[in-house]
């Protein structure tokens, strides 16, 4: 049987990946890096792919959990900065830019489950029965739990977005070395 | 199964869509590129290419047969339009265009152009008064562009640029609307002024500049008009004032840059797209400069847009609030690029040994703006981490602090940046290859990524 090239769509799939990742992790270098491994593990791994088990973005986003996973085992013997991973914002309450430091503000801030469903369903943009098979759940528990999710973030959206920055959109700790 | 979860897509999901953070182009198109297939194909390109213009060629003619083509493509049909812009661009009069109805038919088959102008004397909402030249224009067909021209400016509006018939207003503002809130408010911003040959040497009116205000009203029932089906194209001519002061870059702040404003109080600088095409995102406007040197502001929805100094930004290209200009905090727009940071190695890399304390990784780099860098030392895809403590930055010693993998720092005066990042023992391998990894972000959010090679 002719097998299909998972990676024929590359720089969709990237910006589906890096989203996926920067939800994840947030928005920066650290999410390049593993947005890079991710594409490099796919890279090695094209010829195996079998479209008979999920679609090459959930092909894809498979490898990334797996990067993130290890980078997290990493993150014991190198500390993270603590220091910048959101830019500074300023009381700009009306524009999409600061309406996005919101909502990004706001999905750092969820336990990690919920987090991991934002990065899937509206990072990486898979379906409920995609994200279903990758965590291991029916479509059914995952529609669900999206739906318990829009709730929560609706009420902490609307809340943060009508006092303008309510957010801590900044996150403490910008410029530890100081500015130079 | 519904890509949209129980109907229509809430506002909660269209915010978190839209929040989705995006690779970098650079990230993109250097991923993209490895997953290059080899091109194969079981067509031929040449049948390829026959069977793509056979069933196009079969669409237009289906089309065509029906009178569909234009009528599909405009909705210009059983308009009437009065368009009126403001414009004030390089000191040129005020200019009202009005629009007359069409019908399908008339789109399909063309209708002769009547264009008839007149003098008249109108006080807009802002409180301001002019001279004002009336055209009345019946568009030939509809399904091509109808061009508003001025002197040293036009703009350009396709045929979906409205869905309804709609009035535009283009207005000229002079140094001597005063009145206006608009100018005022510009001028109040400046705290410099320079000189416009081309206004005449008049600082304060050249600091009034270049601006093309469209404002947009139903015919129907006067509500304002907020988006447009397609962006219009606001060309500018690039005259003196532009070339003279683009010249001025050894005093940035004197660079005039487009920008865009609703009120005249917040000034947020357009981003470059590129081109024609480019992406214009959520903002709805952006800018490119053309091969032939104009300058062209795309947009999705009216407002006031031209080129001005940056003195006068007070919001970045992201929408974010800017610091006041010369403040030298981050987002000082004196000291911002508006695009993204350029960086350049200067000299080379000689790591120097500590002994057991490890060893010292001195590089130096320039950098063209105001940038939040983050400093990484990879040996291949592994970061071997800095210690903080012992590491100098531009003179400066970090007293304390552990082993990260991304240093970062603050860089509030552009220029030449000197680092000595402090390794621990057993991480520099001698004669290995390693990478210094600059990542900076400017206070825009624009990324750029330098690599300095050295060896251990």
């Amino acid at each position: 049987m002719r097998r299909r090239d998972p990676l024929a769509d590359p720089r969709a799939l990237v910006e589906r990946l890096y989203a996926y990742v920067a939800y994840q992790i947030g928005d920066g270098p650290d999410a390049e890096d593993v947005t890079s491994d991710a594409f490099e593990r796919a890279l090695r791994y094209r010829s195996s792919y079998d479209p008979r088990r999920g679609s090459p973005a959930s092909w894809l986003i498979g490898i990334a959990r797996r990067c993130l996973a290890d980078r997290a085992a990493q993150r014991v013997e190198l500390t993270a900065t603590g220091e910048l991973e959101e830019q500074p914002a300023g009381p700009h309450d009306e524009t999409a830019a600061a309406v996005t430091l919101t909502v990004r503000a706001i999905v750092a801030q969820l336990p990690d489950r919920d987090r991991e469903l934002v990065a899937l369903r509206y990072g990486a943009d898979l379906t409920a029965r995609e994200i279903g098979e990758l965590l291991d759940l029916q479509t059914n528990a995952v529609e669900v739990a999206l739906h318990r999710l829009h709730r929560k973030l609706r009420g902490e959206l609307t809340t943060a977005l009508e006092r303008g920055t309510g957010v801590d959109l900044t996150r403490k700790g910008f410029g530890t070395a100081g500015g130079m | 199964m519904s890509r949209r979860f129980f109907g229509r897509e809430s506002e909660t999901e269209h915010l978190l869509r839209m929040a989705r953070p995006r690779p970098t182009d650079e990230l993109a198109d250097r991923l993209a590129h490895r997953a290059a297939p080899p091109a194969r194909s079981r067509l031929r390109p040449s049948s390829r290419l026959v069977l793509a213009g056979t069933v196009t060629a079969l669409m237009v003619v289906a089309l065509a047969s029906v009178g569909g083509i234009s009528y599909a493509a405009s909705t210009f049909s059983q308009v009437v339009q009065q368009v009126t812009s403001h414009a004030t661009y390089m000191g040129h009069r005020m200019v009202l265009l009005t629009q007359s109805s069409q019908s399908a038919a008339r789109s399909q088959y063309g209708a002769p152009t009547t264009t008839t102008s007149t003098t008249a004397t109108v006080t807009t909402a802002g409180n301001t008064t002019g001279t004002v030249t009336t055209q009345t224009i019946s568009p030939t067909s509809g399904k091509g562009t109808t061009t508003i021209k001025l002197s040293n400016a036009s703009v350009a509006l396709t045929s979906t640029t409205f869905t309804q018939a709609v009035s535009v207003v283009i207005q000229q503002l002079t140094g001597a609307d005063s009145s206006s809130t608009l100018v005022k408010n510009l001028v109040a911003t400046l705290t410099k002024k320079f000189t416009d040959a081309a206004a005449g040497g008049d600082a304060a009116k050249s600091t009034t500049i270049k601006l093309v205000t469209i404002t947009v009203d139903t015919t129907s029932n006067g509500t304002a008009v907020t988006s447009f089906g397609s962006p219009a194209d606001i060309t500018l001519n690039l005259g003196s004032f532009y070339r003279a002061n683009s010249a001025k870059a050894g005093n940035p702040a004197l660079t005039p840059i487009p920008v865009v404003t609703q009120d005249g109080v917040a000034i947020r600088a357009l981003k470059n797209v590129g081109g024609p095409n480019g992406d214009l995102g959520a903002s709805g406007d952006g800018y490119y400069v053309a091969s032939d040197g104009t300058l062209h502001v795309l947009t999705l929805h009216p407002g006031s847009f031209g080129l001005i100094s940056k003195l006068a930004v007070n919001v970045g290209q992201s929408g974010r609030t800017l610091a006041k200009p010369g403040s030298l905090e981050f987002g000082d727009p004196t000291l911002m690029q508006f695009g993204k940071a350029t960086l350049k190695q200067v000299g080379d890399v000689s790591v120097r040994s500590l002994g057991s304390n490890g060893a010292v990784v001195p590089a130096t780099f320039f950098i063209n703006e105001q940038a939040s860098i983050h400093l990484s030392i990879f040996k291949g895809k592994q970061k071997i981490g800095i210690m903080k403590k012992g590491t100098r930055v531009r003179g400066r010693v970090i007293h304390s602090g552990g082993l990260v993998k991304n240093l970062h720092v603050t860089i509030l005066r552009p220029g030449t940046i000197k680092v000595q990042l402090h390794v621990p023992a057993g991480r520099l391998v001698p004669g290995q290859k390693y990478r210094l990894r600059v990542w900076a972000i400017d206070p825009d959010g624009n990324k750029t990524v330098g690599y300095i090679p050295f060896t251990g």
